[in-house]
């Protein structure tokens, strides 16, 4: 999820644990504040700006770079691309983990956060597309867990139970992947109902197709990025299987990367043509719309497909750097900097202290149970037991 | 992964740049901005010649003229060095008379100009742009832009013109409306002088003229002014009008020659003199004489006081917007007709939102603070009683089939007959029989009563409309100005109470009794400008209990 | 294989089924309850007294504000709606003539709040009024972000039991007879309240009576779609603070298409990609059976190819001696069973090596 700052775990007291278990702690504070306090005084939130990092980063960022997890069940189970299986286990432990933190960050986010399952279950507002986000990213993590559940399976040496979840495969990759060609758009959705408050250049009808199509590339980025990371961290807990496919994981990844990137930017480049806003590119904004397509999504795109051509792994790890950043900033853009930009700046928002504190917090704990997981549960090995058993 | 890690630090800084920017985007958007009025001026020509034949190859130029003519004028020139003269008057056009081909024309402005600043240049003075610096004149994206204060001619500058001693006398004539007002004769194909059908200039001189008209409005406008100005220049005389751009659009000599107008005006005891085209005193407006269209009867006539309408307005034009020769009629007919846009008379008499009828306006007139206060809150676009057409419409009127036929002469005899009786003064009941003080006492259990001092009130109003003609036609019975306050409902000197129509409930869009007061008293003290009491001062009406 | 894309199909088509509902909504044009009430403001007729936000605050028992509503300095910097005020009037124009209007909820025929809604805590009643019921809101603040006059408002402060705040043109005095707190206090009746088709029928007979003092627009007769509060005004909209740039569209208009798209998208895919699943499955068995059988083509071959050998030998046997064929036999044979021992480990690699291949 995230760059643990670490060289190795042998004493209980390394520079990682320490500092997360520091973050950890202030994360606890500021959550006692948030309960205690209100959202108000711990957040630059306001009646102008609803929705600040916590939906704009926590949500729309942590949805859209857990999407390996579709996009690699997806090569490996409805492609036949057999060569991505040992990528599928870390892919689908960090989309789980992500939509997890997700729902565990929206706690804080809402007013009354144990209400949460009152859209689907006490009243049911089916016109809402938070509603269809809502009920797509519960089904969707229910998926993800039971998709999840071998490795645990496995680890605990229920064998029975194990082999009846792995004969779901198929159906719950064809039904993760309806799920999240849903809740991912619908994020994109949500702000087609604004198009008085975003900036013309990123309003776009098909706002849901870009969040779809990018959160696409955003998976697989983050597959190869999350990949590197842990192959430098946790190398110790990977088999050969999983060694020996992880630079053609890399390659085929960045090959479609590339691909989806160019055709993102393509259909970037339609938006604003159907809508004739070729002028907003002259303004202040337009420098930062211009600044997000170039930089952030045609570099990374001609760096994948130089990187392929080359074989040249450290270029695509770079492109898949950028094309996080670039999702981070494309959603950024959405939810914060483009939004309200009809307002004076004084009205404008800029999270607090404590806002993005909390989302050092989540961020943090995902990063500590994905490491609790990844050193104890079959993820980057095939357990003993199970070899050849796909 | 060191790359990488420059690689991410990179990212981060860019993503927060460009967040700031975005931030910022109100200050940026300022950046780049032309400086208001800096660079504003009336001389700028853009010089699109070629654009009305085909697409141009590069920009338009930018032009500024005034800054050509002091430079021309620096070494000895005059306008000759870059227009031809036509038969006395100075072209309009750069160095020849009529446009030719695309190639034709860019060749005459490359040739004009460039050896012009190339002789310059080579004098050693300060120059132009040369041969090879295109963009110099070609910009794509001027900082400079054309601002023109529009040069109008209204009646006292036009005075200072025909009583001009400078300006020769027509022939035979002690007057010199020749020297500008002609008409194209058909017959021997020449411009020539008709005493009494002087016409607007744009009545020929369209943006597009058509027939014999060879020049545009502009045109035979600055071809007229500038080139008989020059004259004048050139004749020595003491007193000559503007010849450059800046002289009669430039915002600040307009100001100047609005100033000498006002001095000229005052000299003159602030009355000008008529105009010597004959127009008649009074006209006595009746519906037009359509033959084959049978008419039962007409609507009165209305006399006309042309003599002090022409004091009322800067110009002929503010009436007579087409042409001084035809009658309103002739082409704003009863059924309107497509000469008059398919205005109607009645229209043309009575839009309430136009300044040439008679209503608009009118109306404008009463938006004076001293009417405003029972005007503004009456409604615009409604006839209020048959009393108030008869204000105006008090001629005679045909009641047969027969329409009324009578020649000018009778008809202006009737008119300043119908003139010479209207009231010079408001009529108004006498003082002691307006009620002195009203007391309202609707608000009774949250505020003391609130005592209107009506008399004084009605008086102020009536002190208001002293010595207005208009005011003193209008008011002509004496509960004319009872009526706006006690509107609605027919004339009296014992008028209903307010509520008896107000109660105390919107219906129908009338206001409830609160409201009806409230909206009576404030809006005639905002729009008479009276500041106090404030209209969100309850205790300066309502005593506080 | 074909059952397990059969119920992927059928857990998917669950989903479809389960959310269609919006989709419905969207497409028809909504023109508001008939006879359904709304308030009609005229810009005209304000003065800025602020009679409206005590009146407000009265009815609706907010908590009492710093500086009290008989102090008009405060209309000097611009305000919004907030979760203690659920209307405010600002100052606009000049200071010679200044400009008021009043903002609240402007109870849109087809909210936004409510169209955004995902727990239908916003419901339009057929009286106008756009209500709000705390017993269901989660406080994700959707509406918020949806509404475009920007008018609901969050009770930040409010650790636990966050309720979002805006004007209900006090529904519950409606169903008393009574009007509007704001409507009753205002002393100039620059509000008024009415059936919405009659309050656009006064608008429009105002503009007729005086087309010099009004701008000729009754903003809210067609903004996003109409809103049962509605304006005049004598000075273009933009200059009182009015979006002119909302559009006549409705909120679930909006969006309707993405909705439109949900149950196509639950429908389809399923299908789209068991059928990938299907091409890909297939294509790796043809590749299978292929390898298959050229394997065993090549093995085929080889025993023929033995087997002539063998002949050979066997016939050149006749001519040389007994003991020379048994030896040359066992060496044919031996030579010929050679490629074909090989062959079936060939085989068995052929089977694997999917995965190598890419």
């Amino acid at each position: 999820m995230s760059t643990p700052a670490s060289n190795g775990p042998k004493s209980a007291f390394n520079t990682f644990n320490l500092v997360a278990g520091a973050i950890l702690v202030v994360g606890l504070i500021l959550t006692v504040l948030r309960f205690t306090q209100g959202i108000g005084p711990v957040t630059n939130l306001d009646d102008n700006n609803p929705w600040g990092i916590w939906i704009g980063f926590d949500l729309l960022c942590g949805v859209a770079l857990a999407a390996g997890g579709y996009t690699t069940s997806a090569a490996c189970y409805i492609f036949g691309l057999k060569r991505f299986h040992s990528a599928v286990r870390p892919a689908i432990l960090t989309a789980f983990l992500g939509y997890a933190l997700v729902v565990f960050a929206l706690q804080y986010d809402l007013g009354r956060p144990w209400r949460l399952p009152y859209p689907i279950f006490v009243s049911q507002g089916t016109t809402s597309l938070l509603f269809e986000v809502g009920l797509c990213v519960m089904l969707y993590l229910t998926v993800l867990f039971v998709e999840f559940t071998p490795a645990m399976f496995e680890w605990l040496g229920w064998k029975k139970i194990r082999k009846v979840v792995v004969k779901l495969t198929l159906v719950l990759t064809i039904f993760g992947v309806v799920l999240s060609t849903l809740h991912q758009s619908s994020l994109g959705a949500l702000y087609t109902i604004a198009p008085s408050k975003l900036h013309p250049l990123w309003y776009s009808p098909y706002m849901p197709l870009y969040f779809f199509v990018s959160s696409i590339a955003a998976g697989m980025s983050m597959v190869i990025f999350e990949g590197s990371m842990s192959h430098k961290k946790l190398h110790r807990m990977m088999d050969e299987e999983y060694l020996k496919h992880h630079d053609g994981v890399v390659f085929g990844f960045g090959k479609a990367a590339a691909l989806v990137l160019f055709g993102y930017f393509f259909i970037k480049t339609m938006g604003v043509a159907y809508d004739n806003n070729w002028h907003y590119l002259v303004s202040g904004y337009g420098l930062l719309f211009l600044t997000e397509m170039l930089g952030f999504v045609a570099l990374p795109c001609f760096l994948y497909a130089v990187g392929v051509r080359d074989r040249n792994l450290s270029l695509i790890k770079k492109a898949s750097i950028i094309t996080v950043l670039g999702i981070v900033f494309n959603r950024f853009n959405v939810s914060m900097i483009a939004f309200n930009y009809h307002l004076p700046a004084a009205d404008r928002y800029f999270p607090s202290m404590t806002e993005i504190g909390i989302s050092v917090f989540i961020v943090t704990l995902g990063v500590v149970i994905f490491r609790f997981i990844t050193t104890r549960m079959p993820i980057f090995f095939e357990h003993p037991d199970y070899k050849g058993d796909h | 992964m060191a790359n990488g890690k420059k690689l991410l630090r990179l990212s981060g800084i860019l993503i927060v740049l460009a967040g700031v920017l975005g931030f910022h985007m109100e200050a940026m958007s300022m950046v780049g901005t032309p400086q208001e009025n800096g660079n504003k001026r009336p001389d700028l020509i853009m010089i699109d010649t070629i654009a009305a034949q085909e697409e141009l190859e590069l920009p338009a130029v930018v032009f500024l003229h005034d800054t050509h003519t002091k430079a021309v004028a620096e070494q000895g020139k005059d306008c000759t060095a870059c227009h031809q003269k036509n038969e006395g008057t100075v072209s309009y056009k750069f160095m020849r008379l009529e446009d030719g081909s695309p190639e034709k024309l860019k060749e005459i402005y490359h040739n004009g100009c460039i050896s012009c600043h190339a002789a310059d240049a080579k004098a050693g003075k300060k120059t132009g742009p040369q041969v090879g610096e295109c963009r110099s004149c070609h910009m794509a994206d001027p900082e400079i832009k054309a601002e023109r204060a529009p040069a109008g001619m209204e009646n006292i500058l036009h005075y200072r013109h025909w009583d001009s001693k400078l300006i020769a006398k027509d022939e035979g004539q002690d007057t010199n409306c020749g020297a500008c007002h002609h008409v194209y004769n058909n017959l021997d194909k020449k411009l020539e002088y008709v005493k009494g059908q002087e016409e607007n200039c744009s009545v020929c001189h369209t943006s597009e003229p058509k027939g014999a008209v060879k020049l545009t409005t502009s045109e035979a406008y600055h071809g007229q002014c500038v080139s008989c100005h020059l004259e004048m220049q050139t004749a020595k005389a003491d007193k000559t009008g503007p010849v450059d751009c800046a002289g009669c659009h430039g915002e600040m000599q307009a100001a100047d020659i609005k100033k000498d107008n006002a001095a000229v005006l005052k000299k003159l005891g602030n009355t000008l003199p008529r105009l010597p085209r004959q127009q008649p005193d009074a006209v006595l407006i009746t519906a037009p004489v359509q033959e084959k269209v049978a008419v039962k009867a007409t609507m009165a006539a209305v006399a006309f006081n042309h003599k002090a309408h022409e004091g009322y307005t800067d110009s002929c034009s503010s009436c007579h917007h087409d042409t001084m020769n035809k009658s309103c009629s002739s082409c704003h007919t009863v059924r309107g007709s497509k000469d008059g846009g398919f205005v109607t008379l009645d229209k043309a008499m009575h839009k309430a939102d136009s300044t040439r009828s008679c209503v608009g306006c009118h109306a404008v007139k009463q938006k004076d603070p001293k009417c405003a206060g029972c005007h503004e809150l009456m409604p615009k676009n409604v006839i209020q009683s048959e009393e108030t057409c008869a204000v105006c419409h008090n001629g005679p009127a045909s009641t047969s089939s027969e329409p009324v036929t009578m020649d000018a002469s009778a008809k202006a005899a009737i008119a300043s007959k119908l003139i010479m009786k209207r009231p010079e003064s408001p009529a108004l009941i006498a003082e002691k029989d307006i009620p002195e003080f009203v007391t309202i006492n609707v608000l009774e259990n949250e505020y003391e009563a609130s005592k209107l001092p009506h008399r004084k009130i009605i008086m102020s109003m009536v002190d208001g409309m002293k010595g207005d003609a208009m005011a003193n036609a209008f008011h002509s019975t004496p509960l004319t100005v009872c009526g706006s306050c006690h509107h609605n409902s027919p004339a009296s000197a014992t008028p209903p109470s307010c509520a008896s129509c107000h109660g105390g409930k919107v219906q129908d869009g009338r206001p409830a009794l609160k409201a009806a007061y409230h909206g009576q008293c404030m809006t005639c003290h905002d729009s008479m400008n009276i500041k106090k009491p404030a209209s969100t001062d309850c205790t300066a009406c309502h005593a506080k209990k | 294989m074909l059952r397990r894309t059969f119920l992927g199909m059928l857990g998917a088509a669950c989903v479809g089924a389960s959310l269609p509902a919006g989709a419905e909504a969207a497409g028809k044009e909504f023109k508001g309850y008939p006879g359904s009430k709304g308030v009609l403001f005229d810009a005209t007729r304000c003065i800025g007294c602020r009679k409206c936000e005590a009146a407000c605050n009265k009815v609706n028992k907010l908590p009492k504000p710093e500086k009290s509503f008989d102090d008009l300095a405060v209309l000097d910097e611009r305000r919004r709606t907030d979760a203690k005020t659920h209307t405010v009037v600002n100052k606009y124009g000049t200071p010679e003539h200044p400009v008021f209007r009043k903002s609240q909820c402007n109870h849109c025929l087809e909210p936004a709040c409510a169209s955004a809604c995902f727990v239908k805590a916003f419901k339009k009643l057929p009286n106008g009024a756009v209500v709000y019921d705390e017993s269901v809101c989660v406080g994700c603040r959707y509406c918020m972000v949806a509404c475009p006059f920007e008018i609901p408002t969050y009770e930040y402060d409010e650790p636990l039991t966050p309720r979002v705040m805006k004007c209900d043109m006090c529904a519950a005095r409606q169903d008393k007879g009574q009007l509007p707190g704001c409507v009753a206090e205002c002393p100039k009746e620059a509000l008024v309240f009415g059936e919405r088709e009659e309050l656009i029928l006064i608008a429009r007979e105002r503009i007729r009576r005086n087309p010099d003092r009004y701008v000729r627009h009754i903003y809210g007769e067609d903004e996003m779609g109409g809103t049962s509060w509605m304006y005049l005004s004598g000075v273009p909209f933009k200059e009182i603070g009015m979006r002119e740039d909302l559009g006549t569209k409705s909120a679930p208009e909006l969006t309707a298409g993405a909705l439109a798209a949900v149950p196509m998208v639950a429908g389809l895919w399923p299908v789209l990609l068991g059928g990938i699943y299907a091409v890909s499955k297939r294509n790796a068995k043809v590749a299978d059976e292929e390898r298959k059988e050229a394997v065993e083509n090549a093995i085929a071959k080889a025993s023929a190819e033995a087997e002539k050998t063998l002949s050979d030998a066997l016939e050149k046997a006749d001519v040389a001696n007994k003991r020379q064929i048994e030896v040359e036999v066992k060496k044919a044979v031996e030579e010929a069973l050679k490629p074909v021992e090989e062959e079936p480990e060939g085989s068995d690699e052929a089977g694997n090596s999917e995965k190598e291949e890419s």
